[in-house]
């Protein structure tokens, strides 16, 4: 026994252990701050910095002073500063390595302030941006075509269907030019009058027999002649007809090519009935967007990858090597949760209270939802404001979301709505109520913003409307606006969604347009048809003369008939 | 790095037990392979200072393993995963975890569980080994060694000096 048991090695282990403990509690604090940041840091995705971590035993708990958490998409500010952070941790549970924090205080939280330093992460690429970058708001085009140019890129019907008129016309005009030939002429038909005089003149009987033959023979030489020209004038009358209508088309074309081209190229204030788009979008686009962006970065926080293997749960651990396997438990807990934040944020309007529950990437054990409620009252510039949401992840499939923001009388000042260039607007002054209303099913966004501003003042830049017609109309228009109502919906998959806004304004709006929009497009409609006459007109003379020529044919065809018929009398 | 290789030497060299010097290295194989800050390997380290465990053997052992356990991590990652999730287990596994002194031990993380089972599982066939390579060193190639022109080569180097300096002014004698 003796050979293999060294006792002495009883107190040296005790001594390491208390040499260790000793260690732990003189550089803990120093420890705890530097893995805070670089956790946070690896988290977040941009530099979190901590001025002081203070770590107590007895209870434990941990008290962080000014953490600074940088904006990842803007390096030289804080997305979140906080003055004070102050838990207890649920030592039992720790040695199960659960994180169960009971309570935690938060004071002194700032948004977007800015930093002495930049925070980014040179090792790390900025994180792509999600959703649709400045969703297309555009000011519709008020350019009015120039009429050369519409002329030279587009084909006319008119001069189409008139080459094709005088081409055809030519070849019916040769073709019966060669009938009239193969039918009898005026030249055989007078020698029947020949024919016939020496019948008359014959005399005797033998002389009567043979002319009464002759005659007779005659008589159905000139009939059967006669019915070749009839036929021939009932077919020429037919295509003569044909040719009259074609005509009769031709000559209605320029105004159905006049109108094509109006309709295309000409003004309508079908492209400015969606006016809001143009001066609330930028803001509200902005606003999905940055929501949208601070919803994602707080997904580990909701919600973490786990897989159903067999009987147990595989869990992807933030950090560190494998993978953790959970079982079950009599009374489950999540590894890590926050039951209770109490927090005071501080705003430039003043400080808003609130608290937030069950902060916890599982929230499917501990089955229930992490909810949000803060608000404040008699803020500068803004008499209320209330935020509340609830964030359902108990059932990983089944994500259910939802956020409410109401802030009441709003004192909005000098806020550029539209950056435009021909159209810029600027809300002077107003007051505003603004309610949100966001519904999130698994990745589907469903969400309402509705604005009432009340005593408005806009401005508009009457540089920027010189010689503008469209801009000193809509100028005009807003300028008598001190009401206005707006709503913007958005829908569909949060990294791609859609934004649609509507307001009351746009019916002022558009009404101001229409006006000049109709005195543009009269000018241009007459000026495309004195082009479009102007091409036309030589071609059109030309099928005209050109249907003029089958009178001929048709004379000459009655010339031979009359002739023909005379004979038979 | 050479003084602890030359300690091993000595150890290797002398008369002791080669189950004491076996131990170390198997004991140094389970902290080694398994996540250093295991809290199994508080239990390892007690062992090896009261037990006789040779500490020059277990401090080189477990530069080596630690070295070598991270090309057996994916291996371990299996190992553990496999043995976690297998349904017969699940009731073991399940009583463990409500224990709090298991799950400190972080048992259910697959890299720990598959390192730790790997190591426990080699330990006696190890120490086996071990025992038996250090008895054919001590027998066979020691006394080869110290006659060949290397070892003559060897007594010359830097080495040698730290070497003589473990030992004393004996040298290899």
């Amino acid at each position: 026994m003796k050979k293999w048991i060294r006792w002495p090695g009883f107190g040296l282990f005790a001594v390491l252990v208390l040499l260790l403990s000793a260690f732990s509690l003189l550089f803990i604090d120093g420890f705890m701050e530097r893995m805070l940041e670089s956790q946070g840091s690896r988290l977040v995705g941009a530099r979190v910095d901590l001025d002081k971590a203070d770590l107590s035993f007895m209870p434990l708990g941990l008290t962080l002073f000014r953490l600074q958490v940088t904006n990842p998409d803007e390096p030289m500010r804080n997305g979140v500063e906080i003055d004070r952070l102050a838990m207890g941790i649920d030592s039992l549970h720790l040695l199960e390595r659960k994180v169960i924090i009971d309570e935690m205080a938060v004071q002194g939280v700032r948004f977007d302030t800015p930093r002495q330093k930049s925070g980014a992460l040179t090792q790390k690429g900025r994180p792509e941006k999600h959703g649709k970058e400045g969703t297309g708001f555009k000011m519709p085009q008020l350019q009015v075509a120039d009429v050369k140019d519409v002329l030279s890129r587009e084909t006319l019907e008119t001069l189409e269907l008139a080459r094709n008129f005088e081409e055809q016309l030519a070849r019916d005009q040769a073709q019966w030019q060669q009938r009239l030939a193969d039918l009898p002429d005026q030249q055989k038909l007078t020698s029947y009058q020949a024919r016939l005089q020496k019948v008359k003149s014959s005399s005797g009987l033998a002389g009567l027999v043979t002319g009464a033959t002759e005659l007779e023979a005659v008589r159905k030489e000139v009939k059967a002649d006669l019915d070749q020209l009839k036929k021939a004038q009932n077919d020429f009358t037919a295509l003569s007809d044909s040719y009259q209508g074609k005509l009769a088309q031709l000559k209605n074309a320029p105004q159905q090519d006049i109108k094509r081209l109006v309709d295309k190229y000409g003004l309508s204030a079908q492209g400015f009935g969606n006016m809001s788009a143009l001066l609330f979008g930028e803001k509200i686009g902005g606003m999905v967007r940055t929501g949208s962006s601070w919803y994602e970065k707080a997904q580990p926080l909701l919600q973490r990858q786990k897989n159903k293997q067999k009987s147990a749960e595989v869990i992807k651990p933030l950090r560190g090597k494998g993978v953790t396997v959970r079982f079950k438990e009599d009374a489950p807990l999540p590894d890590f949760l926050i039951r209770k934040i109490d927090a005071s944020v501080v705003l430039a309007a003043g400080e808003l209270r609130g608290t937030i529950n069950n902060v916890t990437p599982d929230q499917d054990v501990l089955g229930a939802p992490m909810t949000l409620a803060f608000a404040g009252d008699k803020l500068q510039g803004l008499r209320s404001l209330r935020l509340d949401g609830v964030f359902d992840h108990v059932q990983p499939d089944k994500v259910q979301d939802s956020l409410t923001l109401q802030l009441r009388d709003y004192e909005v000042r000098k806020t550029t709505l539209s950056s435009a260039k021909q159209f810029p607007v600027t809300l002077a002054s107003a007051l505003a109520d603004l309610s949100v209303g966001a519904k999130l099913r698994n990745r589907d966004v469903d969400a309402t913003v509705l604005t009432s501003i009340k005593a408005a003042t806009f401005t508009t830049d009457k540089a920027a409307q010189e010689g503008n017609l469209l801009s000193q109309a809509l100028a005009d228009a807003v300028a008598g606006v001190n009401r206005v109502e707006v709503k913007a919906v958005i829908t569909g998959p949060v990294d791609d969604y859609s934004v649609g806004v509507s307001s009351d304004l746009d019916g002022v709006l558009k009404g101001a347009v229409s006006k000049t929009l109709t005195k543009q497009s009269a000018q241009f409609e007459q000026e495309l048809k004195d082009a479009v006459m102007t091409k036309v007109k030589g071609p059109l003379a030309e099928a005209t003369a050109g249907y003029g020529g089958l009178g001929s044919i048709s004379d000459e065809l009655a010339k031979r008939l009359q002739i023909g018929g005379s004979l038979l009398k | 790095m050479l003084k602890l290789f030359a300690k091993l030497l000595k150890v290797l060299n002398s008369d002791a037990d080669p189950g004491q010097i076996s131990l170390a290295l198997c004991l140094a194989m389970i902290a080694g392979l398994t996540p250093l800050l295991s809290f199994h390997n508080i239990l390892v380290v007690l062992l090896v200072l009261v037990l006789r465990a040779n500490l020059s053997a277990f401090l080189l052992g477990l530069v080596v393993f630690t070295g070598i356990a991270y090309l057996f991590d994916p291996l371990f990652h299996q190992l553990g995963l496999a043995l976690l999730t297998a349904s017969s287990l699940n009731g073991l596994w399940t009583s463990l975890y409500r224990v709090t002194l298991f799950r400190l031990a972080n048992f259910n993380n697959s890299i720990v569980m598959g390192s730790l089972i790997f190591s426990l599982v080699l330990f006696v066939p190890l120490m086996l080994l071990f025992n038996e390579l250090i008895r054919k060193y001590r027998q066979h190639v020691l006394r080869w060694v110290e006659k060949s022109r290397i070892m003559k080569f060897f007594m010359a180097s830097k080495f040698y000096g730290i070497y003589k300096n473990v030992m004393g002014t004996g040298g290899m004698a």
